[in-house]
């Protein structure tokens, strides 16, 4: 078990050695820079300010510096916003995001998994058909479309909820970013349940379960749901980076103040340090939620060896 | 899904695998019904541009936000008062071609990737696959906005972009088909035979991987049409006046209050492609391989 985790973390360390090597060079390969304005500045005001944050030393040796920070966990300043830090703007923005985010993951699970589980056990049955029609549909109609869909019916027409904005995270305005984001995740976890189920109850040990005489409902949660389930485990870092990318659009549909919409404005706006702490931590997260997925994988089924 | 029975006349004339497995394909409902689908979305595509009375880019400022069915505009017309029927073809043209081309880039890297790999075995095997476990763990649709804010949006970076992005799987699918290949008897006997190396790969390792890679296309190719109108809705796609499904949905959701069908209409489209595409796949991998079903 620690030997998988430490070869787990080794092979982490070069993963985010790429992802901080190819965005610094990316980010700096595109034209213009954090300093451009609508009129231009004097070329000693603009000469003082890359020699502030040390964009006028060689390339070369920003990216070393840059690396040489990011191991001492410190992200830098922000470009565009002189008084913050990057880790100021990454510690305002997350909660949001990672709100949202839990609150669409625990909302997919509870909906997928037990609509995947009575697809199952009514297999080919209304409920069946009803479920997996509705996961062709999480599937088949993207986030961009199921939002404003939504917003145009509950918000505009019904007045229901609001069309958006945060609000300190108030109830009515996390429920309907919360359902737009948890659908497409809905659907595949309905989806991958059913199947694990379907697989399950036709299994040696449920047979043997159903022989002693064991109720139906025993039989399926006590027996059949663990095996079912094992594949869910991991799909969890899919998950988190499918929620990850999901957020860029919800963000920006219900003007959320998150880390999502930042990250397209920071890359228009040339903010080359927020743009690069950003990345590491999508990246450092969807690795996290890939390992823990497999370490759980390895807890709940023991044919699953580490290796 | 009943298997069909077919009735041979002509008791002579054998059936081979690809015969079978285009009768299996042939009785699933919903993807026949699909294939039909994408066949009238395809031809609306390529005829639709030209059979429609105005030019996708005409710009016409007395007929702004039309509703459907008035004044000869079947689908309505946006807030520049063009066309949305001419738009939708245009963008759905657009779309597919896209899903087409950068689904193929994923194949040919993937493709050569994964037989590589696969069929060399051994260190190099094991360099390569590394290299595909570390991009992997990359958020990639990061990296792709980055790309195209680096180097501005154009059509062929996207194709490359969202190509290089999908080949992964791609490669993973070709190595372990190539690595089981490898072992099978009938390769051997090819061996035996005489056959050379390029021999075996040219007349039966390619010919076997066919199955998985056609379907793992077919459900790359939604993938693909997704990625690309996601980047669009986020203003780094397709650029204006040319259209996409992503650009076309995210003007309509812009217009929303004002002009419903210029929202409901596009994404009408997309959801259909994208099931379209999802159901063939599903029916293709089930005819293939029938014994995962």
């Amino acid at each position: 078990m620690l030997r998988f985790i430490a070869r787990r973390l080794l092979v982490a360390g070069p993963t985010l050695l790429v992802v901080i090597t190819l965005a610094f060079f990316m980010m700096r390969a595109a034209p213009g820079g954090p300093f451009d304005t609508e009129r231009r500045l004097p070329p000693a005001v603009e000469q003082n300010l890359k020699a502030r944050y040390g964009l006028d030393r060689p390339l070369g040796e920003q990216y070393l510096a840059y690396l040489k920070g990011v191991v001492q966990g410190d992200f830098g300043p922000s470009l565009k916003y002189p008084d913050k830090s990057v880790a100021d703007i990454l510690s305002q923005n997350a909660p949001v995001s990672l709100r949202l985010g839990l609150a669409a993951l625990v909302l997919a699970l509870a909906t997928g998994v037990s609509l995947g589980i009575l697809a199952a056990l009514r297999r080919n049955g209304l409920l069946d058909i009803g479920a997996m029609g509705l996961a062709v549909l999480g599937v088949c109609v993207p986030t961009f479309v199921t939002a404003p869909l939504l917003i145009l019916l509950f918000g505009s027409t019904l007045q229901w909820l609001p069309n958006g904005g945060w609000n300190g995270g108030a109830l009515p305005n996390m429920i309907l970013p919360v359902i737009v984001l948890a659908l497409p995740q809905a659907a595949i976890i309905s989806r991958l349940t059913r199947a694990g189920m379907i697989e399950a109850l036709a299994a040696g040990h449920v047979r043997t379960a159903r022989a002693r005489g064991l109720p139906e409902r025993a039989v399926v949660l006590r027996h059949a749901l663990r095996p079912a389930l094992t594949p869910l485990v991991s799909y969890l870092g899919p998950a988190a980076a499918g929620l990850l990318t999901g957020s860029l659009v919800v963000e920006k549909i219900f003007n959320l103040p998150g880390l999502g919409k930042f990250f397209v404005i920071s890359a228009l706006q040339r903010d080359y340090t927020v743009v690069m702490g950003m990345i590491v931590v999508y990246a450092g997260l969807v690795l996290f939620l890939n390992l823990l997925g497999d370490l759980l994988l390895a807890v709940v089924d023991p044919r699953v060896r580490l290796s | 899904m009943s298997e069909t029975v077919l009735t041979t006349r002509t008791a002579a004339r054998g059936r081979s695998l690809t015969d079978d497995a285009i009768a299996r394909l042939l009785a699933n409902r919903a993807a026949t019904a699909s294939l039909a689908v994408l066949a009238l979305l395809t031809l609306f595509a390529l005829l639709g541009p030209a059979l429609t009375p105005w030019p996708y880019d005409q710009v016409n400022k007395a007929d702004v936000w039309v509703p459907p069915l008035t004044n000869g505009h079947l689908l309505g017309t946006d807030a520049l008062g063009r066309d949305l029927l001419a738009r939708l073809a245009m963008g759905l043209r657009v779309s597919l071609a896209i899903g087409l081309v950068a689904t193929l880039v994923s194949l040919l890297i993937g493709v050569a990737w994964g037989a590589t790999a696969g069929y060399l075995g051994g260190v190099v095997d094991e360099a390569m696959m590394r290299i595909v476990d570390v991009l992997y763990a990359l958020p990639f649709i990061f990296f792709v906005i980055l790309l195209m804010v680096a180097f501005g949006s154009n059509i062929l970076l996207i194709f490359v972009a969202i190509g290089a992005v999908e080949w992964l799987t791609m490669s993973r699918i070709v190595r372990g088909q190539t690595l089981s290949l490898k072992q099978k008897e009938f390769i051997e006997a090819a061996r035996a035979a005489g056959l050379g190396r390029l021999g075996v790969v040219v007349r039966h390792i390619i010919p076997n991987l066919l199955g998985p890679v056609a379907v793992y296309v077919t459900l790359t190719i939604p993938a693909v049409i997704l990625a690309e109108s996601f980047l669009s809705f986020l203003g780094l796609g397709v650029q204006p006046p040319m259209a996409s499904l992503g650009t076309l949905i995210s003007a309509g959701a812009q217009d929303m209050e004002m002009a419903w069908w210029l929202l409901v209409f596009p994404s009408l489209a997309m959801a259909a492609t994208l099931a379209a595409f999802n159901f063939i796949g599903d029916g293709l991998r089930d005819a293939l391989d029938p014994k995962d079903r």
